[in-house]
């Protein structure tokens, strides 16, 4: 389980690479590269920042992307699951976008 | 003619007992400022290998995808930074400082090794300028990088570059020996703050580590979709497909090697400082050739070597 942002980005960076590469479907693997784009750019802003713990935005982020990441280790399990995977990531990024204010035009 | 051979023998008998060491060796100076410079700059590969891995990802993005087609951002790298964003910019220059930090530990260690193998009034001076100017600088970027000042001030500076100009222009080993003493000793606290800043950066589970072992594997997975789009046109062919195959393997193999390249670089840079350490305590101690700095310029050098075996795995991915 992560407990700040950074770490809770790789994490989630690290599973969705997994799906990514382990399914074979085209328009898959297009719709989650925008997610983890998104991410990226999330990721790289935040790499070496040192953010606010206590603030409730961060903890909201936090458990939105460690549940997330949880969504995506099943659709890692189970490629039918995709959909629901991409679903949970987006809602991570919108809320760790909340905390750090850089990427929202990217997750329209 | 007797009593000038005589004057000369005394003369140097005074200048070894001066240096407290008959037959005392700079060789472990030399060797240290040899593998500290190699392993500084591998330790610049690493940053520039984040680097290259976040624009190497946008272009195998955009590649990997018909609909998409390059920007500005696809060519930014992550010290690059993106100025559209709020602070975007300050975050990739504090980052880009750590590889002058880097830079600097170089000509540190590359000035030490001068200075240990100088032979006339000219190498000295040339060694002094190197000295001067890395630790000058390693303490402006050592600032900007961490956000904390050095232990090396202008009191420390100064007395590295009276030491080193009283060697004089013919090179006395005494004198130089006093000189390798007060350089070493008076730059070790900013050597290890240097090295444990460069040794923290880049862990085998240090962010930047972690960065361009995904940045990496997106890669790999760009090429996959290419090639999931190209297996089903009707005019794909088998030697196509098979070197999209191959450059995802390639990939697939930086990707599974980058996490201990970051950690052979890490645990040098923590050598380093440990290494440079030992020699001090030798210095210290009028002792050129203890054992301790010997085992531990040895491990440094083995890291080195790793650091270079890793480095070459690497290269398959670029």
């Amino acid at each position: 389980m992560a407990t700040t942002i950074r770490s809770g980005i790789s994490d989630l960076v690290n599973t969705l690479n997994k799906v990514r590469n382990n399914t074979t479907v085209a328009q898959e693997q297009i719709e989650l590269q925008k997610l983890i784009n998104a991410l990226f750019i999330l990721w790289q802003q935040v790499i070496f920042d040192q953010m606010d713990k206590t603030d409730a935005d961060y903890k909201a982020a936090i458990r939105s992307l460690n549940d997330a990441e949880k969504t995506a280790r099943a659709a890692l399990k189970d490629l039918d699951q995709v959909a629901d995977a991409i679903k949970s990531a987006t809602a991570a990024a919108k809320a760790v976008d909340k905390v750090v204010k850089f990427a929202v035009k990217l997750l329209v | 003619m007797k009593q000038v051979v005589a004057g000369g023998l005394v003369l140097a008998w005074l200048a070894l007992a001066a240096a407290g060491c008959g037959s005392v060796s700079l060789s472990q100076v030399k060797q240290f400022g040899a593998a500290s410079t190699s392993l500084s700059e591998q330790a610049r590969r690493a940053f520039e290998l984040a680097d290259a891995a976040t624009v190497d990802r946008n272009l195998y993005d955009v590649a990997g995808d018909p609909a998409k087609g390059p920007t500005d951002r696809t060519f930014q790298g992550l010290f690059t930074g993106d100025a559209a964003l709020p602070g975007g910019q300050e975050r990739a220059e504090r980052l880009a400082r750590r590889l002058d930090v880097l830079d600097q530990l170089a000509r540190y260690a590359s000035a030490l090794q001068a200075l240990a193998e100088a032979e006339v009034a000219g190498d000295i001076d040339d060694a002094a300028r190197g000295l001067n100017g890395a630790l000058t600088g390693l303490g402006k970027t050592y600032r900007t990088a961490s956000g904390r000042d050095l232990p090396l001030g202008d009191a420390e500076i100064g007395a590295i570059t009276t030491a080193v100009n009283a060697i004089g222009k013919t090179v006395a080993e005494a004198r130089r020996r006093a000189a390798l003493r007060t350089v070493i000793v008076r730059a070790d606290p900013a050597v290890q703050a240097a090295t444990q800043l460069i040794a923290g950066d880049l862990g085998r589970d240090s962010e930047l580590a972690r960065f361009v072992a995904e940045a990496i594997g997106n890669s790999r997975g760009s090429v996959q979709q290419a090639y999931n789009l190209e297996r089903t046109r009707p005019t794909s062919t088998f030697d196509v497909r098979h070197g999209m195959l191959l450059r995802a393997r390639q990939l697939y193999q930086a990707e599974a090697s980058a996490p201990a390249f970051f950690a052979a670089v890490s645990d040098g840079a923590a050598a380093v400082g440990r290494a440079h350490a030992a020699l001090r305590r030798a210095v210290e101690g009028d002792d050129f050739s203890s054992a301790e700095a010997a085992r531990l310029i040895g491990e440094l050098e083995d890291h080195v070597a790793s650091v270079r075996k890793f480095s070459r795995s690497l290269e398959a991915g670029d």
